[in-house]
């Protein structure tokens, strides 16, 4: 009887016969963490992790890519982003109009890809490698100004790093100084149906801000929201979101009724949303809208999908229509025009 | 799919499945599906219709299906007989039915449309363009796939 | 103890489908389902009462009540039925029969169709899950 190791690799399984094994050790997988730069010189894409039990140093090989198809994040990482391939890893980024991510030639920064998306699912792409650059240079030097102190090793570092990532009023409604700066790139004095699309909602914070100030802008329009996100817990919230008087800015105040467990908006508002529990990557149901807004999404789409949803962003924007990312996602494309307003930025699409 | 829509069905899946089993259920996490789906053997479908249009598609394994027809019928069946498949259409309908009437509560008009089973194996069913709400229903007999596809009339 | 006969049962209890008179009530099963029509006749035979005739849809239902009057004294009738629904079918029994004496049989509660037949004239309406208890109950309230 030989020594033998079943695999199940999506649907199939895989018999690997080996010389022996010697022992199997049972880890949690939280305790993995993501190879260390000291592995730089060997063919780091065969290897998963590294964890550290009971004082030794164990390697884990990625058996998908040893033994898996072809289609695999080595691939990914040559992906185009917005369609301009990519010719050379040392290409002139500021020649292309959007990029793939291949490695940099910055060891520091390849790594810190990696760690960024093990720990917190974040995609560094030509979206927003201009503001990860920035990030890591600031990061570097805050912690001993060497790329291996630089790195991150747990999913709290990669959270502090990220942290000014977030669009302002993240999770909260918006403020009155963010609500203007928005406000002036929206559309106003529509008379007939305005619609827009909310991919990524969360627990709907956004999405009710962005109904009053339509609504503000627009008191004659026929206003259509379609808000939705993949987490259960989130978008169940949303429908019934209560608020408490402290998390309600003043300019809000005349939308807002009472109800046992708080305030919320009122009927008239909320009846302009449709909140729906619906994955972004599956096949778009919603018509063609005027704004979308999708702010700190497409950084935690991998490269493959964030191209995807760019291509649906422009197909469902009627043209002149307003597309809202986070405040560090970047796009670069003939497609779109960029507007400014009080450090906000926004694209139009352009007509014809 | 809308959230309010949610739990009705969620709801209408465990009332009925405890009372005609007199069994305790649980549920496993609720997901979301797109694009062709096997299926586990056996299907029961409920269209619906009214403000939104879609489908209830009801999926288990035979060895399931049989177990469960049975037990509703308070005696053992040895195959899915036309008995054994009245038995789980009736199932997916009483789900369906429970469900919409708590949908009508809610304010949202549905309808429903009589139910069909389909049984083989090797079998998938193809909604292109249509994502689903996957409830997953474990019983002491196996387990239960509901399959929620619907969206509001354009 | 061996005997020869049955003992007398003191605690016999009298079955509810029975009438006064000794005979059973005779009722009509009208349902498309053939879980639910064996579930009714279960209970229902169980109890005592005559299950004289099914019928798999409205239009045979209709038939069936004609050829069988006046020996029907109460139908069961389910709401969704193809080729002639339940509540047309109710319809038209109490066209041919103004006493005749129908219980609707719904998986859906409260509806428009469950409250039109009780206008129409049916006695009472049961909502599945069918429950032993509830249908003889609700049988009962019908015949009375």
């Amino acid at each position: 009887m030989e020594d033998m190791i079943i695999l199940r690799l999506d649907n199939y399984f895989i018999g690997v016969i080996v010389d022996s094994i010697d022992k199997v050790v049972g880890i949690s997988s939280s305790f993995i963490q993501p190879p260390h730069p000291l592995f730089g010189d060997i063919n780091i894409k065969f290897i998963k992790g590294i964890v550290e039990n009971e004082k030794k140093l164990y390697i884990i090989l990625d058996v998908e890519k040893i033994l898996g198809d072809a289609d695999d994040e080595e691939d990914e990482s040559r992906v185009e982003v917005m369609g301009i391939p990519m010719a050379t890893e040392t290409e002139d980024e500021a020649e292309s109009v959007y990029d793939g991510d291949g490695k940099n030639g910055e060891i520091g920064l390849d790594f810190l890809q990696d760690t960024l998306k093990t720990f917190s699912r974040f995609i560094v792409s030509s979206v927003n490698r201009d503001w990860i650059r920035e990030r890591y240079a600031e990061w570097k030097s805050q912690h001993g100004g060497s790329d291996e102190k630089a790195q991150l090793k747990s999913p709290e570092d990669a959270q502090e790093f990220l942290k000014d990532f977030y669009s302002p009023c993240t999770g909260r409604l918006w403020n009155k100084d963010y609500t203007d700066a928005v406000s002036s790139l929206l559309p106003e004095g529509r008379k007939g149906n305005l619609t827009a699309w909310n991919p990524g909602c969360g627990k709907g914070y956004e999405t009710y801000s962005l109904a009053a100030v339509l609504r503000a802008k627009n008191p004659e329009a026929v206003i259509k929201i379609w808000a939705n996100d993949s987490d259960l817990l989130s978008i169940s919230t949303a429908p019934n979101l209560v608020f408490n008087d402290n998390e309600i800015p003043d300019y809000l105040d005349t939308y807002m009724q009472d109800t046992k467990n708080g305030k919320q908006l009122n009927e008239g508002i909320r009846k302009q949303i449709l909140f729906e529990y619906h994955d972004v990557l599956h096949s778009n149901p919603f018509p063609e809208v005027d704004i979308i807004l999708a702010r700190d999404l497409i950084s935690f789409m991998l490269k493959n999908d964030q191209n995807r949803l760019m291509n649906e962003f422009s197909e469902k924007l009627k043209p002149g229509g307003f597309l809202f990312l986070g405040a560090h996602e970047r796009i670069n494309d003939p497609e779109w025009e960029m507007l400014e307003a009080s450090g906000l930025v926004a694209y139009r699409k352009k007509n014809g | 799919m809308r959230v309010e829509y949610i739990n009705p069905f969620v709801e209408a899946a465990f009332n009925i499945l405890r009372e005609v089993l007199n069994a305790e259920i649980t549920r496993g996490e609720l997901y979301l599906k797109s694009a062709s789906q096997p299926v586990l053997g056996v299907a029961a479908i409920v269209g619906l219709a009214g403000d939104v249009e879609g489908r209830v598609l009801f999926d288990m394994s035979r060895p399931t299906a049989i177990a469960i027809a049975s037990a509703m019928n308070g005696e053992e069946l040895s195959d899915l007989d036309d008995l054994g498949k009245a038995t789980i259409t009736e199932l997916a309908n009483m789900i369906t039915a429970q469900a919409v009437t708590k949908l009508h509560d809610l304010g949202f008009k549905f309808d429903l449309t009589p139910p069909a089973i389909f049984t083989g194996d090797n079998m998938e069913v193809t909604d292109t363009e249509v994502e689903a709400l996957i409830v997953p229903v474990n019983l002491e007999q196996g387990k239960i796939e509901i399959n929620v596809a619907v969206r509001e009339r354009a | 103890m061996k005997t020869k006969m049955d003992f007398p049962n003191i605690n016999e209890r009298k079955a509810e489908g029975v009438r006064a008179d000794g005979n059973a009530y005779r009722v009509l099963v009208v349902d498309d389902s053939m879980f639910v029509t064996k579930q009714i006749s279960q209970i229902l035979t169980s109890e005592g009462f005559d299950v004289v005739g099914t019928a798999k849809d409205g239009q045979e239902g209709l038939e069936k009540y004609k050829e069988l009057y006046p020996n029907v004294d109460l139908v069961t009738m389910d709401i969704t039925m193809p080729k002639m629904d339940g509540v047309t079918s109710l319809e038209k029994i109490i066209e041919f029969d103004k006493d005749a004496r129908v219980i609707m049989i719904s998986a859906l509660g409260k509806q428009d169709l469950v409250k039109k037949s009780l206008l129409l004239g049916a006695k009472n309406y049961i909502v599945k899950p069918l429950d032993r208890k509830k249908v003889l109950e609700r049988v009962l309230m019908s015949l009375k």
